[in-house]
């Protein structure tokens, strides 16, 4: 049960993959002005590297080493794909906002990543949840990312009004920056400073002791 | 033995076929649903452009004379469209009036015309389409009842570079669009779209950092309100109207 646990947990909380290990964070970028879009995208990519590797799992003993990074690609390329089809059929706008980030889903360097990591070395039920908690700490920073973005950039959270802006005889000026790519580094870089120092700080408690 | 070449091939060859089948069942499953989404889509643009309160008639223009008659549902143009874009049935351009860049349109065209409760026509909508940078960039113009002043415009589907020439897609570059005057006094294409444009009726400020998609903007505009495009039928309109 434990190591199921820590499979799943683990990269939500103490080994995300954006505030540790620094992967797909140009998707994060592209897709958080709004908490909606950020959401979207967040649960696409934890279907497709859940589902890439629990697959890619299953044929760990069969794919021929020399090809498995094409196979890992087919794979992935086929769920991307399918997710696409599928906003596009039940969730138009929002798959119109997202544009060619869904497609782009492919380069996320996470699902690679997972594949060869993890995929290919474990049984499928473990990769599959370590494609979940991966997705997840992947989702978790994009929606806060994107709840801050949107909030400060607009006023609103999923499109509802929270601030009432200037314009409408309320009291807040939405700052356009944060709708901008740059605010998206900015506040990405300040999580994951956040993170680390939070983990050295305890670090150094434990030393003490 | 797990190396060998027969291997390889093999559990390739079965991988891509499986996936391969998953992939075109999940696309053809879900098309007719995304059809139907499409089609609301293009109609909330559509009616974005006219505005409320008016009744919506479609006409399918013959580009050739500008004769026009009235249809039930534009469905059959929309879901065969690259078909009568550049098939037999389509009019090939020259490299001179071929300003917007694919080659050929069709040759019948839908229009759509706004009338109010009394039948009195107030605004028209028309299909305009042409390259950007990347993409072929599809919209709709809407017009006041003098066929001559723009009231707005959209586009609803543009791959351009998102942040740049994607702007297109900005409401607030898209409101600049309101009142700009398309013909000058003779009846010629005036309205320009150029960055740092002098202001004036006949000129549409550019996206910044996007000169290609403006100048396909630009050119858009001159073809489909030059002979080519609408001029005819609207000549042929509003002809009919004063000869009522």
């Amino acid at each position: 049960m434990g190591i199921k646990r820590d499979t799943l947990l683990g990269p939500i909380f103490i080994n995300n993959p954006i505030t540790i290990q620094v992967l797909g964070i140009c998707s994060s970028l592209a897709v958080t002005t709004q908490l909606k879009t950020a959401l979207v995208m967040g649960l696409s990519v934890t279907f497709v590297v859940a589902m890439s590797n629990l697959l890619i799992s299953f044929m760990r003993n069969q794919i021929p080493s020399s090809v498995r990074i094409i196979i890992e690609m087919t794979v992935i390329a086929s769920f991307v794909i399918i997710i696409d089809q599928f906003l596009k059929a039940y969730l138009f706008e929002v798959s119109k906002q997202l544009s060619v980030f869904v497609g782009l889903i492919i380069t996320n360097c996470i699902l690679m990543g997972r594949a060869e990591a993890f995929a290919l070395k474990n049984p499928p039920l473990l990769s599959f949840l370590d494609g979940v908690g991966n997705g997840i700490g992947y989702s978790m920073i994009l929606v806060i990312v994107g709840f801050i973005r949107e909030l400060f950039g607009t006023g609103k959270v999923m499109g509802y009004q929270i601030f009432k802006t200037l314009n409408d005889g309320g009291w807040y000026i939405p700052n356009g920056m944060f709708l901008l790519a740059p605010s998206g580094f900015f506040i990405i870089a300040v999580i994951i400073w956040f993170v680390r120092e939070r983990e050295i700080s305890l670090k150094n408690k434990g030393g003490k002791k | 033995m797990k190396e060998s070449k027969f291997r390889i091939l093999f559990i390739s060859f079965i991988v891509a076929l499986f996936f391969s089948f998953i992939v075109s069942s999940s696309v053809s499953l879900l098309k007719d649903r995304q059809e139907k989404n499409i089609r609301l889509d293009r109609l909330k643009h559509i009616l974005s452009v006219a505005g409320d309160g008016y009744n919506m008639k479609i006409a399918m223009v013959d580009m050739r004379n500008g004769d026009y008659s009235f249809v039930d549902s534009d469905d059959e143009f929309y879901k065969n469209f690259r078909m009568l874009a550049t098939g037999g049935s389509s009019i090939k351009l020259s490299k001179v009036e071929n300003i917007i860049g694919v080659g050929s349109y069709p040759s019948k065209m839908p229009v759509y015309i706004f009338y109010d409760d009394k039948g009195v026509m107030q605004r028209m909508v028309l299909l305009i389409y042409g390259n950007g940078l990347w993409s072929t960039m599809y919209g709709f113009i809407g017009l006041e009842k003098d066929l001559a002043t723009v009231s707005s415009i959209t586009f609803y589907d543009q791959k351009e570079t998102p942040g740049l020439g994607g702007e297109v897609d900005n409401p607030s570059w898209k409101a600049l669009w309101k009142g700009k005057k398309i013909y000058d006094d003779n009846g010629d294409v005036t309205l320009s779209v150029k960055k740092g444009g002098d202001g004036s009726l006949y000129s549409v400020d550019g996206l910044s950092g996007a000169t290609m998609t403006t100048k396909g903007v630009d050119n858009i505009i001159k073809f489909w309100f030059g002979d080519n495009g609408y001029r005819k039928f609207f000549k042929k309109f509003t002809g009919e109207k004063n000869g009522n």
